[in-house]
């Protein structure tokens, strides 16, 4: 049986053997589908955070964009440097078990509703979005913001 | 009085418009595929499947670049994600069942 390999997901060894389609775009190039999309990355995160052996360095990755969080936040949450974790994450160095324990359980937090450190998670986040730069245009009926293209 | 079909289609295809559209189509992620391009490991190492989520879902569509045809619009929305300047190519289908991710990058602040 045919399966499909989901690296998209940033992992190589993902493989799902149903609940996907594949399919060409209305100019023929192939594009493929998943059902529950979402659903499939939370299963994965669990399967990570549930996994006997140390993260790797693409599960680290993994892990830190579900909880959507930079290498400098995470870096700043669990006490290490930016640097350190970007080596975690090429490869380069090994991940030490209290930053993988620490993320997992930032995982498991930011799944529950009623907690507050998904709360602090999120305000992380909403600080980190840069300002959106705005750019004006002087029409016939005065001005207007317009996005910049470049 | 200009209140033509033709009229009503080119309101239809502004890209605040089109920008609920997308927002809208895509917060139901059943209804996006996404093209093999997408399916990438070095890619997927540098830019995750929840921002180009976000990006659909948050992203404002692009004025420039935008290609408005019977069946479909194709266009470029932008975000600003946590970890920097998220743009998603996008084609809609004019009815909006439907949408194709064609391809994603980001500008890493």
């Amino acid at each position: 049986m045919d399966q499909f390999h989901y690296v998209a997901c940033g992992l190589s060894n993902v493989w799902l053997a149903n609940g996907y389609s594949e399919g060409v775009s209305s100019d023929g190039k192939p594009v493929f589908h998943i059902e529950d999309v979402k659903g499939l990355h939370k299963a994965i995160a669990f399967s990570l955070v549930e996994k006997d052996t140390l993260l790797n360095g693409d599960e680290f990755r993994f892990l830190r964009s579900e909880v959507k969080l930079t290498r400098k936040s995470l870096a700043g949450v669990i006490g290490y440097s930016e640097e350190t974790v970007k080596k975690w994450e090429s490869g380069e160095n090994p991940i030490q078990k209290t930053a993988d324990m620490t993320l997992r359980n930032l995982y498991l937090e930011s799944q529950n509703k009623a907690s507050t450190v998904r709360e602090l998670l999120e305000k992380i986040n909403h600080l980190e979005k840069r300002d959106t730069e705005l750019f004006f245009k002087e029409g016939g009926s005065g001005w207007e913001a317009e996005k910049k293209c470049a | 009085m200009h209140s033509s079909s033709q009229n009503v289609a080119k309101l239809e295809d502004h890209p605040r418009i089109l920008t609920r559209r997308v927002n809208s189509v895509a917060s139901d992620l059943e209804k996006v595929a996404y093209s093999q391009e997408i399916n990438d490991l070095a890619s997927a190492r540098i830019l995750s499947m929840p921002q180009i989520w976000d990006c659909l879902t948050e992203g404002e569509v692009l004025r420039c670049g935008l290609e408005i045809s019977d069946d479909e619009a194709r266009g470029t929305i932008s975000h600003h994600s946590h970890e920097g300047l998220v743009k998603v190519v996008f084609a809609l289908t004019q009815d909006d069942s439907w949408i194709e991710v064609l391809s994603a990058s980001i500008e890493v602040k």
